[in-house]
C-alpha cells in the first residue's frame, strides 16, 4: 500500500523493505492529489502554490520540530526556516522522491542545526565518541504494538526524555521516515553509527518502559 | 548458519541490509521461525514508535523528567501547606462547635499505629528488654545513614543548598550544649543546692533523682524517676516509677508502671500507667487525662478528669468534670468534691459507689458499658461511622484530584507481580518504622529540629495519602485512564477509592485491611519518590 500509494506520485524512493514477510505500512505520506498539482506549480515557479504546499504541510513539519527541540518558539523558528530552504531548493528536488520525506528532511537539517546552536558547538554527536557494534545479547522483546493508551503516553514521554543523541535517529527514523543514509548525513555521523544508536535508543526505550511497569 | 547479532537483524527489519548481508541475512530467516518473529516484532515496535510519535504533542511538551520535578518541587510544599492550614482551621472550627469531636478527626489509622507501637514496645520490655535496646540502636544508625545519604545525594547537585546547610550548621553548632544537656549512663542526680539551667534529656540511666532545679523540661528513659525539687518546664517520662514530690512548671507526660504525685503540677498531667495516685497534698492545676489500671485521687485537680482503666477511687477536689468511656469500678469518698457533672460508662449490673460524704455539684450519668464485642459492632450501627467514612474517602479524592494536577508522577507507582507487591509491602513497613525513629534522632540536635519538623508534615501527608496511591492503582486496574486529563484521573481514583471504602466498611476484615492498605500505599508513593529524586 505504502509504495503503490508513493507511486501514483513517483516510483518507490527505493527498493526497501525485501524480504520474505511483508513490510509494516507505515502511514504519514499524505500524496492526495491536490499536493501533487501545487507541487508541479510551485515547480514552475508558482508562489501561491508553494504557500498552499506550506500550509498543507506545516502541521508535520511544526510536529518534527517540536519533537526535535521541545521548545515552542524554536520550532516556529526552524518551521520557518524549513519552509524558506524547501523555496530555495525546490529546483534540485528530485520528483522521484516523497515531497513529504524530502521537506522533512530538510526540516531535520534545520532543528539539529538549531540544537546545534543551543548546545554552542558544531559537532553535536561526535562530542561522545558513539562505538559501533552491539551486544550479542537481544536484550528486552521489542514493544508490542496493542500498548494500551498510558504506556503509549508513557512511551512518548520517554522518548522525550532522551538526550539528543537518541532521540533525533529516533524521530528522524520513525517519524520524518528518513533511512539510514539522509539520517547519518544530517547528523553527519556514520551510518553504522546511526544504526547503533537506533539500536541502543531502542533498547533503552524498552528497558525504561519495563521499569515504570 | 548461527542466528544473525541483534544490530543485523535491526537493519534487516528496517530495510537497511543489502550485498551479501542481505541474501544471508534472507536465507537464515527461512529456516530460522525465531529470527523471524523477532524481525516481525522489530517492525512492529518501529510502526508503533511511528504512531506515537505522530500524536498530538502535549500542550507543553519538554521532558516529563522536569515537569515531574516541578510538580514535586512546588506541589509537595503547597501540598502541606494547605494541608496544614486545611487541619488547623478544621481544628479549630470543630473544638468551637463540637467540642470533642476533635477525636473523630484523628486520623484512625495514626491512632491505631501508635496503640499498637506502644503494645509493641510493652510486649518486648516484658518479655526481651535486650531487644528494644537494640531495635533502638539499630534504628538510630538506619535512619540517621538513610537521613545522612539523602541529604548528601540530594545536596551533592545543589551546592549552594548544601552550602546554607553547613552555614546554618556552624551558626547553631554551639547550640545543643546551652540548649540541651544529654546524659548517656549512670545515675543522673541534681543535688539539692544545684540549679540545672537547660533542659536535660537522659537515657539508659538507672535512677534519675532531682533534688534541685532544672530550668527547663525534663526528658528521661529510666528505672526509677524522683523528682523532690524543681522543674519549670514539662516532665517527659518513661519509666518504671515515677514519683513527683516538688513542683513542675509545665505539663507531665509519663509512660510508667507506678506514678505517684505528691507535689504540684502547674499544667497538665498525661499518663499511660498501671497505678496513677495522687496523694492528699498533691495540686494539678490543669487537667488529668490517663488511662490507668488504678487510680486514687486525694489531693485536687483543678479542671477536668478524664480517665479510663479498671478503678477509680476519689476522695480529693475535682474542679470540673469527670469524664470516663470505660471503668469498672468507681468510688466516690467521703471528703470527694466534684463542682461539675460526672459521666460515666461502667459494665452492666455496676452503680457509682458514693459514700454519704461525698459532693457533686452537678449531674451524675451513668451509662452502661457495652461488651467489646458489641462496642466493636457498635459503630457499625451508627450513622456516624458511614457518615465519617463517606467524608473521609471523599476529602482523599478532593486531595487525590489536587496532588494529581501539583504531582502527577506521584500516582503512577504499580505493583504487577507477586514480588513486587511484597516488596512493596516491605518498603512501607521500613518507612513506616523508620521515618518516626529518624524524626527523634533528628530532633535531637537543634540544626535537626526544622528538618524533624518538615519530616513529620513529610510523614503525616504520606500516611494521609497512602490510601490514594494504592486507590490510583487499583483505580488503574478496574478502570485505566483513557488519556491524562482530569475527569479520566478522576474516574478511575473513584472506582479504586470505591472499592478501599467498601473493604473498610466490612466488620473484622475493614481494619486489617486498611492497614495493609497503608502498608502498600507507603510502599508505593516511597518508591516513587526514589524514581522521581533519582
Amino acid at each position: 500500500m505504502h509504495a503503490a500509494q508513493e507511486s501514483r506520485f513517483a516510483a518507490p524512493p527505493r527498493s526497501k523493505r525485501v524480504g520474505p514477510i511483508a513490510s509494516q505500512s507505515r502511514p504519514g505520506d499524505r500524496n492526495e492529489a491536490l499536493p501533487a498539482q501545487w507541487l508541479a506549480r510551485a515547480r514552475s515557479g508558482d508562489r501561491e502554490a508553494f504557500g498552499e504546499l506550506a500550509i498543507h504541510y506545516r502541521p508535520d513539519v511544526e510536529r518534527l520540530c517540536r519533537r526535535l527541540l521541545g521548545s515552542v518558539a524554536e520550532t516556529e523558528d526552524a518551521a520557518q526556516e524549513s519552509f524558506a530552504r524547501a523555496h530555495a531548493a525546490l529546483d534540485g528536488y528530485d520528483p522521484a522522491r516523497s515531497f513529504r520525506r524530502w521537506l522533512l528532511a530538510i526540516a531535520a537539517h534545520c532543528a539539529i542545526d538549531a540544537l546545534r546552536r543551543r548546545r554552542r558547538e558544531a559537532r553535536l554527536f561526535e562530542r561522545e565518541p558513539i562505538e559501533v557494534g552491539a551486544p550479542a545479547d537481544p536484550g528486552a522483546s521489542p514493544l508490542q504494538h496493542g500498548l494500551s493508551t498510558e504506556l503509549r503516553r508513557q512511551l512518548l514521554a520517554a522518548i522525550e526524555a532522551q538526550p539528543d543523541l537518541y532521540r533525533a535517529p529516533l524521530v528522524l527514523r520513525y517519524y520524518a521516515d528518513l533511512d539510514y543514509g539522509e539520517i547519518a548525513e544530517i547528523l553527519r555521523v556514520s551510518r553504522n553509527q546511526v544504526a547503533t544508536l537506533l539500536f541502543r535508543a531502542r533498547a533503552r526505550l524498552r528497558e525504561q518502559l519495563e521499569t515504570q511497569r | 548458519m548461527s542466528c544473525p547479532s541483534p544490530i543485523t537483524r535491526l537493519l534487516y527489519a528496517e530495510g537497511e541490509l543489502a550485498g551479501s548481508e542481505l541474501r544471508e541475512t534472507e536465507a537464515h530467516l527461512v529456516t530460522c521461525r525465531d529470527c523471524r518473529a523477532r524481525v516481525v516484532a522489530l517492525r512492529e515496535e518501529g510502526a508503533l514508535l511511528g504512531e506515537v510519535l505522530r500524536e498530538e504533542p502535549h500542550a507543553d511538551a519538554p521532558a516529563a523528567a522536569v515537569e515531574v520535578a516541578r510538580g514535586v518541587a512546588l506541589g509537595l510544599p503547597l501540598a502541606v501547606a494547605a494541608v496544614a492550614v486545611a487541619l488547623a482551621a478544621a481544628t479549630a472550627l470543630l473544638e468551637a462547635r463540637l467540642p470533642g469531636a476533635f477525636d473523630l478527626l484523628h486520623p484512625r489509622r495514626i491512632k491505631g499505629a501508635v496503640e499498637m507501637a506502644f503494645d509493641l514496645i510493652f510486649a518486648l520490655r516484658e518479655n526481651a528488654p535486650g531487644l528494644v535496646e537494640l531495635a533502638f540502636a539499630v534504628g538510630v544508625v538506619a535512619s540517621v545513614s538513610a537521613l545522612g545519604s539523602f541529604l548528601v545525594s540530594t545536596l551533592s547537585r545543589r551546592w549552594f543548598g548544601g552550602a546554607a546547610l553547613l552555614a546554618l550548621a556552624v551558626a547553631a553548632a554551639p547550640e545543643p550544649a546551652r540548649a540541651l544537656l544529654v546524659h548517656h549512663d549512670g545515675n543522673y542526680h541534681v543535688a539539692a543546692s544545684e540549679r540545672v539551667t537547660e533542659s536535660v534529656f537522659t537515657r539508659g540511666a538507672d535512677r534519675v533523682d532531682v533534688d534541685g532545679a532544672i530550668d527547663g523540661d525534663l526528658i528521661a528513659m529510666a528505672e526509677r524517676i524522683t523528682v523532690r525539687g524543681q522543674i519549670t518546664g514539662s516532665l517527659y517520662v518513661f519509666c518504671r516509677e515515677l514519683e513527683i514530690t516538688g513542683t513542675v512548671g509545665g505539663a507531665v507526660h509519663a509512660i510508667a508502671e507506678s506514678t505517684r504525685i505528691e507535689g504540684t503540677v502547674r499544667d497538665d498531667v498525661y499518663g499511660l500507667v498501671e497505678n496513677l495516685t495522687f496523694t492528699s497534698t498533691a495540686r494539678v492545676q490543669g487537667d488529668v487525662e490517663a488511662i490507668a489500671q488504678e487510680t486514687v485521687v486525694e489531693g485536687s485537680v483543678a479542671r477536668d478528669l478524664y480517665v479510663d482503666g479498671d478503678r477509680l477511687d476519689l476522695r480529693g477536689a475535682v474542679g470540673r468534670n469527670l469524664h470516663s468511656h470505660w471503668l469498672k469500678e468507681l468510688t466516690l469518698r467521703d471528703g470527694a468534691r466534684l463542682v461539675g457533672d460526672v459521666d460515666v460508662q461502667l459494665p452492666e449490673g455496676r452503680a457509682i459507689e458514693r459514700a454519704a460524704g461525698a459532693r457533686v455539684d452537678g449531674e451524675v450519668r451513668t451509662r452502661v458499658l457495652p461488651s467489646p464485642h458489641e462496642r466493636y459492632l457498635d459503630h457499625y450501627r451508627s450513622w456516624h461511622f458511614y457518615a465519617w467514612n463517606l467524608l473521609w474517602f471523599t476529602a482523599l479524592f478532593l486531595f487525590g484530584l489536587v496532588a494529581h494536577r501539583l504531582a502527577p508522577a506521584v500516582f503512577r507507582g504499580r505493583i504487577a507481580t507477586g514480588s513486587e507487591l511484597l516488596r512493596t509491602l516491605a518498603t512501607g513497613f521500613v518507612a513506616l518504622v523508620v521515618m518516626p525513629v529518624a524524626m527523634v534522632a533528628a530532633a535531637l540536635t537543634i540544626v535537626g529540629i526544622p528538618l524533624a519538623i518538615a519530616a513529620l508534615f513529610l510523614y503525616l501527608l504520606v500516611l494521609y495519602s497512602a490510601d490514594l496511591a494504592v486507590a490510583a492503582w487499583l483505580g488503574g486496574l478496574l478502570a485505566p485512564p483513557a488519556d491524562d486529563s482530569l475527569f479520566e484521573f478522576g474516574k478511575s481514583l473513584a472506582a479504586g477509592l470505591a472499592v478501599l471504602a467498601a473493604v473498610a466498611l466490612v466488620p473484622f476484615i475493614g481494619p486489617p485491611a486498611g492497614v495493609v492498605a497503608l502498608l502498600l500505599g507507603i510502599g508505593l508513593l516511597s518508591e516513587r519518590g526514589r524514581a522521581v529524586l533519582r
